[in-house]
């Protein structure tokens, strides 16, 4: 093989090994990405969602309170602009859903919900509601607000453990987003040593040898004698400078 | 020292571990795991390495003992270094330590693992897992030598280098014969036990892994469980045979094989080996009969498993032996010293040594008593020279010495004295489970992280027994 494939050879690999770290970082990088993307996308829109549910429930709540108070008008707006509010969200987490089991939570806070806004709408339009209807409200719109309550808080809880699961896979991905890019720099170096060292070897260290034998040739005239062990161009230097210190030689007996 | 030599053969090594990475990471692709990455990578960095020294370094005929020796123990050491980047790059429960401890267990076929959870790792690390076992049983120089056409005078050389000095007396071939031999019977008892598993009921990749740890005494089991998980007496019995015959010369199985009965029947190493295993099995049985178990069936069947899996070197378990009583438990150190015999993949001191030294006690009461008579140690009616026996028995010395100093250090990082002691006869000995909290049911990830490097080298130090690594790290060695 030739000195030029062989230094070829020595970059060309270098060059390589880089190559493949850097394009598995990126790889990687791009993955860890996504990743986040889906956190954003999948999980926090559906806790937002969840959080805005049990925001208009709260709200909800306090209507049918006001309603019992006889403040029906302020009630019936609370809970107009309350019940959109929960609808609104609850399609964005309807539209949403992306984890194993999340359907079931989602079903479940529809189901419990239509209960509850039934509860509500019957007390809208019964036009002897007072305070002392409090039992009805304790007994079976209360209890029906806290299970809504709770299926909003177990979709939130679904979400928060994928995201903290996610979160944990992205931080694992990083790592390994910098350990190739590490290992190649190691590979580099000890590959740059290498390489410097059969340089030094085949390359440099014959053309000094071969230099010093040519002087000692040309001011001494001491035999030029020199094999390479390898077969490329310093080999051939080695034996035409052999055939010219001969023909020298022989010129120079005549 | 001529280390454009030592770099070119070191070469060869390290293409044939890129070789098993490639395989490995086909597996991946197979099972569409997240194994493959970090394998194709690996086996990418160990072909660059391997190649760039061919490009350079023109062919060399001869070598010298020294650079004999300094291939040999820098093969084992940079497959284990590079045998640990695709867990390193996998991440997982793999840190740096964990990495080296588990590529440098499964070089030196110890089978000792720091994972707690094998079967959340990707199949294709699995399988390099039992790669690294089926590399190392053979001994990577003699792969080398057996794979690549004649290497004329270094082929000799490094066969010397590689092959334990308990077992040149009975692989009196050609080395190119005997890395054959070697081969053979290496491929064919693999073959023959994936199988007989796969007939068992065993899937291809079980089957597979689980005879390349067999076959190579190593011990890696793709479940958490180890043989256990099978619950399958069949399959017990189809690995405890395996590990029998791997337990035995390589030299005898191929004399077997080839119908030469007569000669393999003279063998006191072979009586040795197979007479003190079944006494240890049936007192073993008969010691946790009504104390662990009731029915002396299920003993016999546990005994018989957990004495020939430490007997051989392997470390496949199918009970926790932790549980069992002292006596039991000290029987199992008995074997985890002394492991089976020289001229298989088995570690320990080996059974050759252990003949030998009895022989020389026996030879010692003699003289005593008849103080001119001039005595030979002989073994099998030949005579071993007195310098070998000094060898012999100055090894097993020093080996009992360096397990000493292990527990020591051990025992330092606060690990019990139970574990500290056994897991470094294990380390040793490249059994893989010892006794207390690295049982057989238990790994070593509680290992403080010193304690996993010192481990490390001490399955180094058994594997290459003793002195080549020390030559190895021996400034002399590199001047001359």
């Amino acid at each position: 093989m030739g000195l030029k494939f062989k230094i070829l050879s020595g970059f060309g690999i270098l060059a390589f090994m880089l190559l493949i770290a850097g394009v598995w970082s990126i790889i990687e990088l791009r993955s860890i990405g996504k990743t986040v993307t889906d956190i954003l996308d999948e999980n926090y829109k559906s806790i937002y969602a969840a959080k805005s549910m049990k925001e208009a429930l709260e709200r909800e709540d306090s209507a049918i309170l006001l309603l019992l108070l006889g403040k029906k008008v302020d009630a019936v707006n609370i809970l107009n602009s309350a019940d959109s509010l929960f609808n609104s969200a609850f399609n964005t987490a309807k539209a949403n859903i992306t984890l194993e089991g999340e359907t079931q939570a989602v079903d479940s806070i529809s189901i419990l919900y239509s209960k509850f806004s039934s509860g509500w709408n019957s007390l809208l339009n019964d036009y002897d509601i007072n305070v002392s209807d409090i039992d009805l409200y304790m007994n079976d719109l209360h209890k029906l607000f806290l299970s809504v309550r709770k299926a909003a808080d177990r979709l939130i809880d679904m979400n928060d453990k994928e995201m903290y699961r996610l979160g944990k896979e992205t931080e694992n991905r990083s790592r390994r987003a910098i350990m190739p890019g590490i290992i190649a720099i190691i590979s580099a170096i000890i590959f740059t040593l290498l390489f410097n060292y059969f340089v030094n070897k085949y390359m440099i260290n014959p053309i000094i040898e071969i230099t010093e034998r040519i002087n000692k040739f040309t001011t001494k005239r001491i035999n030029f004698d020199y094999h390479a062990d390898t077969k490329d161009e310093i080999s051939k230097l080695a034996d035409s400078v052999t055939i010219l210190a001969a023909h020298v030689n022989t010129d120079e007996k005549r | 020292m001529r280390l454009y030599v030592i770099f070119r053969y070191v070469g060869f090594v390290l293409l044939l571990i890129a070789l098993f990475m490639l395989i490995s990471a086909g597996v991946s692709l197979i099972y569409e795991d997240s194994g493959f990455f970090p394998l194709f990578y690996s086996a990418l960095i160990a072909a660059l390495f391997a190649v760039f020294p061919m490009i350079f370094v023109p062919p060399v005929d001869e070598i010298n003992n020294n650079e004999g020796t300094v291939i040999v123990v820098a093969s084992w050491l940079l497959s284990c270094i590079v045998g640990m980047l695709p867990y390193i790059l996998w991440d997982g429960e793999f840190s740096i330590t964990n990495s080296l401890f588990e590529s440098v267990s499964g070089f030196t076929t110890t089978g000792a693992s720091i994972l707690n959870n094998i079967e959340g790792i990707p199949k294709g690390l699995l399988f390099w897992r039992a790669c690294t076992h089926w590399i190392g049983g053979v001994g990577i120089i003699i792969f080398i030598l057996a794979v690549l056409p004649s290497m004329g005078v270094a082929g000799m050389i490094l066969y010397r280098s590689e092959m334990s000095p308990a077992a040149m007396r009975q692989f009196k071939m050609r080395t190119k014969d005997a890395t054959e031999v070697l081969l053979y019977v290496y491929l064919g008892l693999t073959a023959a036990e994936t199988i007989l598993l796969m007939l068992f009921g065993m899937d291809w990749f079980d089957a597979v892994t689980h005879s390349f740890a067999t076959i190579a005494t190593g011990g890696f089991s793709t479940k958490n469980l180890s043989v256990a998980s099978f619950n399958s007496p069949a399959i017990e019995i189809i690995i405890m045979f395996f590990m029998i015959v791997s337990g035995m010369n390589f030299a005898l199985i191929f004399l077997v094989i080839t119908g030469k009965y007569k000669e393999v029947s003279t063998w006191s190493v072979v009586k040795y080996y197979l007479i003190a295993n079944f006494a240890a099995i049936l007192l073993v049985a008969l010691n946790i009969w009504n104390t662990n178990y009731e029915s002396f069936i299920d003993a016999l069947r546990y005994s018989s498993f957990q004495i020939l899996s430490v007997g051989t070197s392997t470390g496949f378990a199918n009970a926790d032996s932790s549980m069992w009583p002292g006596f039991s438990q000290l029987i199992i150190i008995f074997f985890t010293l002394q492991c089976a015999s020289a001229g298989s993949t088995s570690g320990g001191i080996k059974i050759d040594r252990i003949l030998i030294l009895y022989k020389a006690i026996i030879r010692r009461l003699r003289i005593l008593r008849h103080p001119s008579a001039i005595i030979p140690v002989t073994l099998d009616r030949l005579k071993i020279e007195d310098s070998n026996v000094a060898a012999a028995l100055l090894y097993i010395i020093f080996y009992i010495m360096i397990v000493f100093v292990s527990t020591l250090i051990l025992s330092l990082t606060n690990v019990d004295m139970l574990s500290a002691f056994s897991g470094s006869a294990a380390m040793m000995g490249n059994v893989g489970p010892g006794l207390s909290k690295v049982g057989s049911m238990a790994n070593y990830s509680n290992i403080p992280e010193f304690g996993k490097w010192v481990f490390s080298l001490v399955m180094l130090l058994g594997r290459l027994e003793i002195y080549g690594l020390i030559i190895f790290l021996y400034p002399k060695t590199w001047i001359k």
